[in-house]
């Protein structure tokens, strides 16, 4: 038997496992809106039409409904969920106002490119009471955007379209090389919405937001390409440690 | 959709700057990104109406003095007679036709037509294809044109199940199936409505005699056809995004005057077929939950 040692084997990796950056990030917003007072619902990645769409008031000829944007199972009746505002349709149709609820988890769309993967990751954030209004949206985005880049960040609300939520708009912040960066939806639950989940939209208003954490974690840690997260690269994983 | 901030800044009174222009489309809600002196503009679905410069001059007339006034053909105009059966009126409620025919095709264009080829870079087709594609990127309404030597006979237009072959204009053979809305000429599809026309009807260099279609097609009926066959078409996204439905007199018009600027007309005339009931049903809690909201 040689007492030589093979120098071409591979080394032998001996350090503990951590979070994946994209779980640490979702993790960290969920604790942040938490703090704030929102309770956390879950719901099911393969989700109805009439959850993920038609209660959302997305109509048949929105194209986010096209077979080439979503991914459609058994002969259309079912979907992976586009986005996890549908969670919010169950919570919202299970509990009376005022609730305040966040959900977290994957969606599915048909993307592929150095910005936009199929599978991603969102946290969406609802809140409906009497009298809410954009102010307090406005109030609870700078409070979690503050949180998450700073208070020196600068941001700016757009106007913007969403069928679920009215007025919409998105957020973006300013990057350290002087461009507008998108990084959150948001608006004031549309009326219809809430009608839809049985609540008296006369008596109610909400705010919503969802935010993409992929986006986020690109941001945060100045990762240009979104598929780098899913290489299972321990080079690059092991950064976020 | 690329806009020439030339094309904007012409019709402002205040003549601002790119930047400041862009800034004001971000306030609109209109996502984009400039390269050089072209807004390429990323319009949310919601707003079919800006797809267009003067959709989006309607938006920047909230900030600046704008002046709309584009010249359109104010001639009395003969009535076409045209062998034609909608047998989907419920998919377009609306349709006309155009022919006009012209002494001879320009060798150069002018004013705005030329300007729009040369300010967005891009290639010329014919004549009359040139002179539509203008109009869609000046008005908002696509319109299809037709050799109008190659249509002879019976035309229609009907959205049924198919399982056939079709060659586009730009001689691609797609298998069309389930349902589409198209056009016949004699039994013969020579149009998949709203999204791409055929080969054997098509305008070329040397057409001098047009027959113009402008039609208004309700979105569900286009929406998703040109992904489905993979077909490049700004008409279809126009079309799915919905169009103005009264707009055809002014559309047809306008592409009169832009001719007539090029070439010679011999002969034009015109037919305009609305079936749409002019119904108007007031729900009032319906409006009134909308004041409500707003």
């Amino acid at each position: 038997m040689s007492n030589n040692k093979d120098i071409f084997s591979p080394k032998i990796i001996k350090d503990s496992g951590s979070l994946h950056p994209i779980n640490h990030m979702k993790d960290s917003i969920m604790s942040l809106l938490v703090s704030f007072g929102f309770e956390i619902v879950d719901g099911p990645e393969i989700e109805i039409e009439e959850f993920n769409f038609d209660m959302l008031n997305i109509k048949k000829t929105h194209p986010a409904r096209q077979m080439h944007d979503t991914f459609y199972l058994e002969k259309k009746s079912n979907v992976l969920r586009t986005h996890t505002s549908p969670v919010q349709i169950r919570g919202m149709l299970e509990k009376k106002p005022p609730i305040a609820f966040i959900s977290g988890g994957k969606v599915y769309r048909k993307d592929d490119d150095s910005t936009h993967l199929p599978m991603f990751h969102q946290v969406e954030g609802i809140l409906v009471d009497e009298r809410i209004s954009f102010a307090q949206l406005k109030d609870l985005i700078y409070k979690i955007l503050f949180s998450l880049f700073g208070e020196d960040v600068e941001l700016r609300f757009r106007p913007s379209y969403f069928p679920f939520t009215e007025p919409s708009a998105e957020v973006d912040i300013l990057s350290s090389e002087g461009k507008w960066l998108e990084i959150l939806g948001c608006g004031l639950v549309n009326p219809i919405v809430l009608d839809n989940c049985n609540i008296d939209s006369t008596k109610y208003s909400g705010l919503a937001f969802g935010l993409g954490i992929e986006r986020i974690a690109m941001l945060k840690h100045q990762v240009n390409d979104i598929r780098e997260f899913y290489k299972s690269n321990l080079d690059f994983l092991s950064q976020f440690k | 959709m690329k806009i020439a901030y030339n094309h904007l800044v012409s019709h402002i009174q205040e003549k601002p700057s790119v930047e400041m222009i862009s800034e004001k489309l971000f306030q609109l809600g209109h996502e984009h990104e400039i390269q050089g002196n072209i807004f390429d503009m990323e319009f949310t679905p919601n707003r079919g109406d800006c797809l267009s410069i003067n959709g989006l001059l309607r938006d920047l007339a909230a900030f600046y003095t704008v002046n709309f006034k584009q010249d359109i053909c104010n001639e009395k105009l003969d009535t076409l007679k045209i062998d034609f059966t909608n047998l989907s009126k419920d998919i377009c409620p609306n349709i006309s036709f155009l022919k006009i025919e012209v002494e001879e095709i320009p060798a150069a264009y002018n004013g705005c037509l030329d300007s729009y080829f040369s300010e967005l870079g891009l290639n010329k087709n014919n004549f009359f294809t040139d002179v539509s594609n203008y109009i869609s990127y000046e008005i908002g309404q696509p319109t299809h044109c037709y050799d109008a030597s190659k249509i002879e006979g019976k035309l229609a237009f009907q959205e049924l199940d198919l399982n056939c072959e079709f060659e586009t204009l730009l001689g691609k053979k797609i298998n069309l199936k389930e349902k589409n809305p198209v056009f016949f000429l004699n039994d013969e599809i020579i149009n998949l409505a709203g999204v791409v026309g055929s080969k054997k009807t098509s305008c070329n260099k040397e057409t001098t005699s047009v027959m113009v279609e402008c039609a208004f097609f309700v979105p569900e009926s286009i929406i998703g056809k040109s992904i489905k066959y993979d077909i490049q078409s700004e008409a279809s996204h126009k079309f799915e995004r919905s169009v103005d439905p009264k707009c055809h007199e002014l559309v047809i018009r306008r592409f009169i005057k832009i001719v007539s600027e090029h070439a010679k007309i011999k002969k034009m005339s015109l037919i305009i077929m609305n079936y749409q009931k002019k119904k108007f049903q007031l729900i009032l809690p319906k409006l009134m939950k909308l004041l409500v909201s707003i």
